[in-house]
């Protein structure tokens, strides 16, 4: 063999060689890219949130199983839509496109986004810039806050609740203070008054001045009542009794108060409604808050619908209604269809003397009277308004049971059924 | 001895043993280095050529090109040689290249453990 016929052969083997390490090569590669995708989709979809990679022209070219189960898109349908089309605010997108532009990332940029149904969620979107499958590409990741934002609305009513309830528990110790020691002066005025009464002919100018002195006297008494009332010093007779039967009767009275222009409609909802309490305190409970209610729809007419229901409050639901111990309750509930309250009525309407009636028409007594009855009845009571809906006071009361404790299964006695 | 380190490998050779250890994911350009140190183990001529790659856990396709074409296919060209590589079971790339490295070079004797 030749020199030459040698060298061709040599090359012709390197050439054989360089084949065979190109399928070599060929066959790794292909298996490193097949793990890496493999390993790229088990990430994605185990992550628990939505990952996207779309085009700069909004064209989705990946989506993990959380956007398809956070959006309600199928594979399929994330092909047939443009990415515009997620977020409530079209221009939003490409506000987002702008700032990745400037910075190549975007981090916690807040925005609201829209799911297959229509449906709206907050959302803040993680982004950048990446080459995907050989062309520049948008990845995001993306937060849903809704459940977020819904343990934080949770956690501010429940604050705002327990500031609340802190609030009238040091406002009903000041009352009592000033209630009781009021009484003890109001009682010495009274009592000279009447002695003085006694000794003055009636019809004297001092008679007459002196009996408009006990009036004014009286009233104060009442209102010292009112006070007692409202921070618990004064106890009622407990007894059981239905607080259906003593709104059916109490109703009676109303309607006869009441202009044909306001509907008053009362329901009890079925199960017992028996409670320990002070009839005549129920009763003004009752008056108290068809009063308001009337009183909003006196010049516009309306409805006042007046609820009774057993209900069974769990630990999470109990919290929300002045730190109430879970059990089973009756709602009483007073629901006008009036202007409503804003947010800083609602959260003073229980206060002694606080009123939105002009002067001389109401004391700013009859809610903080209610919300001491509840207090002694330990039951409690909230407020649900909405300008241009209405108004609603829910009073709950410990419910009891009318049937003896024999009569019961383990399981209600357990409940306090 | 000679020896080669780069970010997260490490090349030895004494005596006909070559040993490649750690990961190798560099760019086909960036293995120029490794180009010049097997060509130096090929230019010493050895009776016999023992590659230990039980350490090395990863090695991408320029890796495997390299070794391919610098390494093998020039040992390949060296009359007599013989030629070993000690391999490990405990890298799934191992079991699935390594093998097809016998259709490259004849008498190649390939040790798993």
């Amino acid at each position: 063999m030749s020199e030459k016929e040698r060298e061709i052969q040599r090359l012709r083997h390197r050439i054989e060689g360089l084949e065979k390490t190109l399928k070599i090569v060929t066959g790794h590669s292909g298996r490193i890219e097949k793990n890496l995708k493999q390993l790229f989709e088990a990430v994605s979809d185990t992550l628990p949130v939505p990952l996207l990679i779309t085009a700069k022209t909004g064209e989705f070219l990946f989506c993990n199983e959380n956007a398809r189960q956070t959006f309600g898109y199928s594979h399929d349908g994330f092909k047939k839509i443009n990415a515009a089309v997620l977020y409530e605010n079209v221009g939003d997108r490409k506000a987002l496109l702008k700032a990745i532009g400037d910075q190549s990332e975007v981090r916690g940029f807040s925005v609201r986004m829209k799911k297959a149904d229509g449906r709206v969620f907050p959302a803040v979107l993680f982004s950048r810039q990446i080459i995907f499958e050989g062309q520049k590409s948008l990845l995001s990741v993306i937060y849903d806050l809704s459940e977020l934002k819904k343990e934080e609305d949770k956690r501010l009513m429940l604050e705002r609740q327990l500031r609340q309830t802190r609030k009238m528990e040091a406002i009903g110790a000041m009352a009592g203070g000033i209630a009781h020691d009021f009484n003890n002066i109001l009682s010495i005025i009274y009592g000279n008054l009447e002695m003085m009464m006694m000794t003055l002919p009636e019809e004297s100018d001092a008679g007459r001045r002196v009996d408009s002195a006990l009036m004014a006297a009286k009233q104060g008494r009442e209102v010292v009542m009112q006070l007692l009332a409202f921070c618990r010093r004064e106890d009622g007779r407990q007894q059981p009794l239905s607080v259906e039967r003593i709104a059916a009767d109490t109703l009676k009275m109303i309607r006869s108060m009441t202009p044909s222009s306001i509907e008053i409609r009362f329901h009890a909802g079925p199960g017992s409604s028996m409670i320990m309490g002070d009839p005549v305190q129920i009763q003004q409970v009752l008056l108290n808050l068809c009063t308001n209610a009337y009183y909003v729809l006196r010049d516009r007419g309306g409805k006042i619908e007046v609820l009774i229901e057993p209900v069974f409050l769990d630990s999470p639901e109990a919290m929300l209604l002045s730190e109430l111990r879970p059990g089973a309750y009756v709602r009483l509930t007073v629901k006008d269809n009036g202007p409503g309250m804003d947010r800083e009525t609602v959260d003073r309407i229980f206060e002694p003397f606080f009123t939105t009636k002009p002067e001389g028409e109401g004391t700013g007594m009859g809610l903080a009277v209610v919300h001491g009855i509840l207090q002694r009845h330990c039951g409690a009571v909230m407020v649900e308004s909405e300008i241009g809906t209405g108004t609603a006071f829910h009073c709950y009361f410990p419910r009891v049971d009318e049937r003896p404790f024999w009569k019961r299964s383990g399981s209600e006695c357990r409940k306090g059924l | 001895m000679m020896k080669l380190e780069g970010d997260g490998f490490q090349v030895t050779y004494e005596d006909g043993l070559l040993d490649i250890s750690g990961k190798l994911s560099l760019m086909l350009e960036d293995y120029a280095d490794l180009e010049e140190f097997f060509e130096k183990v090929i230019g010493s001529e050895p009776s016999e050529l023992t590659v230990d790659i039980r350490d090395l856990e990863y090695l991408n396709s320029s890796g495997i090109k390299t070794i391919c074409v610098g390494l093998l296919l020039e040992a390949d060209e060296i009359e007599d040689m013989q030629m070993k590589i000690l391999c490990s079971n405990r890298y799934t790339w191992q079991k699935e290249t390594i093998p097809t490295f016998e259709d490259l070079v004849d008498h190649l004797e390939i040790r798993f453990e």
